[in-house]
This record gives structure tokens, sequence and C-alpha cells, in this order.
């Protein structure tokens, strides 16, 4: 049985030395981002966080990949030398059941009785060359899951995201955040998400967005609601769980969420859902 | 978002950081790794694969070690030029 496990072995080790050496690479990478923008505010820093991002998201695939193939090799070495020392083996075997095989009808042939003995000892060898038949089997499906490897494993492939007309440096638009920057869809890039001013809800801006809050019970509300106290009617839609409004009256709106006890009726019932006005 | 607040020494320890990462002779490492599969493979088809992979390899790594020089190149050219800005800013203003 051809090849030599223990030349793959060492392909396989360098494989994963490599794939450490790119792990390294890696996180010398972010914390080198990290440690150079921490300071840095702009389109310049925008441009190479987004960049730089994407490297990363390559380096990483590069070593998840690399390590892979170097388990695969690893894998295919382990499995050949069990086999070649299996095939070994039944070789020995067969050559011995051989030789015998070989006196037997000698001696049968001389006239002596040894006619069962030979037919045994064919039935052995067939059963050898049956096994050993079997083990090139094994050795070819392993054989053929190491070239599927070695094809499938592939560098991933580059993207280039072209420029949207009329860009803006330093604007990246939501499609390009959700898919983790604007250079390429790799890693998310850690970056902190700058704080926009509640003065900034009015305008158009470009960046991630906090929410603003403005409900003066700082509490998140679902669903179309009511006037606040302070707040014109119907500017905005808002999410997030429901409380009672002490100063509204009760059968004005649909709410949605948990709902307590109302305080004209306490211990009465505890409603879920919408709920209509009470008696 | 034209506002501009950078530490140039920031800048240039990010460099120092991500030259620290090393790997310079990855992508030759790989390759031959992938080539001593490709002898010691012991199967024409598997042998042709592996040189493939090596040659498919060899092209990213190399690639990927190319990107990296260049960020730590431009972190570090970008850290002197805001450095040189600071230091006319700070010279312009002294001057009577």
């Amino acid at each position: 049985m051809p090849g030599d496990p223990q030349g793959l072995s060492r392909s396989a080790l360098v494989l994963a030395r490599a794939a450490g050496d790119l792990a390294d690479q890696d996180r010398a990478l972010r914390r080198g981002s990290a440690v150079a923008t921490s300071g840095w505010l702009g389109a310049a820093a925008l441009a190479f966080d987004a960049a730089a991002g994407g490297h990363a998201g390559r380096v990483v695939h590069a070593q998840r990949t690399v390590e892979s193939l170097g388990a695969a090799i690893r894998a295919y070495s382990t499995t050949l030398e069990a086999l070649q020392r299996r095939t070994s083996s039944l070789l020995g075997r067969r050559r011995a059941l051989t030789e015998e095989l070989r006196a037997a009808r000698r001696q049968a042939a001389a006239g002596g009785a040894t006619g069962t003995t030979a037919q045994d000892l064919s039935a052995r060898i067939r059963r050898l060359d049956d096994d050993l038949e079997e083990s090139q089997r094994q050795a070819s499906a392993a054989r053929r899951t190491l070239t599927a490897a070695l094809d499938d494993l592939r560098p991933r492939p580059t993207r280039r995201v072209p420029p949207r007309p009329g860009a803006r440096a330093g604007c990246t638009s939501l499609p390009e955040l959700a898919a983790g920057g604007a250079v390429t869809g790799a890693t998310a890039w850690q970056r902190r998400i700058p704080t926009v001013p509640v003065a900034a809800g009015r305008r158009a801006h470009c960046g991630p967005v906090r929410p603003v809050l403005t409900n003066p019970f700082h509490h998140m509300r679902t669903g179309p609601v009511g006037p606040a106290p302070d707040e014109s009617p119907g500017h905005r839609m808002q999410t997030g769980p429901v409380s009672p409004a002490p100063d509204e009256s009760p059968g004005h709106r649909m709410q949605t969420g948990p709902v307590g006890p109302a305080p004209d009726a306490p211990g009465r019932r505890v409603g879920t859902g919408p709920v209509g006005p009470l008696p | 978002m034209t506002a501009l607040s950078t530490d140039p020494g920031g800048l240039r320890d990010g460099a120092r950081t991500m030259v620290a990462g090393g790997g310079d002779a990855l992508s030759a490492a790989v390759v031959v790794a992938l080539r001593a599969v490709a002898s010691a493979a012991g199967d024409a088809q598997l042998a042709e694969a592996a040189g493939r992979a090596a040659d498919r390899w060899g092209a990213e790594l190399t690639e990927l070690e190319e990107h990296r020089r260049g960020f730590v190149s431009r972190l570090h050219t970008a850290g002197e030029a805001y450095a040189e800005a600071e230091a006319s800013v700070i010279a312009s203003v002294r001057r009577p």
C-alpha cells in the first residue's frame, strides 16, 4: 500500500503550527487595531477599521481552514499507517499459509491423506484475500476523503463592494453596518458605538444609532401610544414593556405586555393581553 | 464625521503591536508542507489535489502577509503624519 505516513504526519504538524501562527497574527491585528483606533476619530479611522475588520475575517478563515487541512492530513496519515500495518500482517500470514498449502499438496501428491487440510488452507487464504481487499477499499476511501478536503478547504473568496454613487467618506449605510463593515462583509469589528445626542433625533446622520429616550418615565412602549403629558401626540412609535401611566384614563387605547391590577380594584383581577375599560 | 481627535503615539503603538504577530515565513512553510503531502501521498490524484492546495494557499497567505504589512505601514505613516501636523500647529501658535 503506497504512501508515507511519517511524511504526512510531519506535514500535518507544520500546518497545525501555521494555524497557530495565524491565530497569533489575528490576535496581534485586533490588539493593534484597538490600540491604534482608541483615540482616532474621523473618516480615516472608520475606513481603516472597516478594512482591518475585513482582513481579520480572512485571517480567521485561513487559520480555521489551515487547521482543518492539518487535521485531515493527520487523520489520513493515521489511517494509512494502520492499514499499511494490517496489510503487511495479512500478507505475511498469506505467505505462510501459501507455503503450508504447497507442502500439503506435495504431501497429498506423495500419497498422504491431506485433502481436508488443503481445502481448509485454501479457505483461509481466500478469507485473507477478502481482508486485503477490504483494506484496499478503506485506503481508497480515505484517499478520496483527503482529496476532497484538499480541494474543498479553500481560502475565503474576496468580495469587493462597489462604491456607492455619491458616497461621502465616513458615512456607512445601515445594510453595510449589518453586514459587518463598509469594505467587506467580514467579521464584525469591535468598535465603540458613538452616543448620538438627543437633538440629533430629527436629523439624518451617518453611522450607528442609539434609541432616543424622551419618555419622562424612562419606559419604552409598544404600539401606537397616546399623548404623553409633555409631548405632542402621535409623533413617534415606541417599543418595550408597558407600564400604566397614572395620569391617563383607562380604556382609550390597547396595551400589550403584562398588566397589573387596576389601582381602584385591588386584587379583583390580573389581566393579560389587551384590556378594555374597567367597570 | 469630520472631527479629528488623534493620538499619534497610539497609532505607532498599534503598528508595533501588529508587527509582533509575526508570520513572515508562514506562506512558505505551508507551501512546503503541502508539497510534501503531494510527494508522500502515494496516489496521483491525491498528489495533484495537494499541489493545487499548495498553489492556492501559497497565494492566499502571501496576500494576507502583504495586507498585514500594508496595515502596519499605514498606521505608522498616519502616526507620523498626525505627529508632524500636531508639531506644526504647536509651533505656529507659539510664534509671536
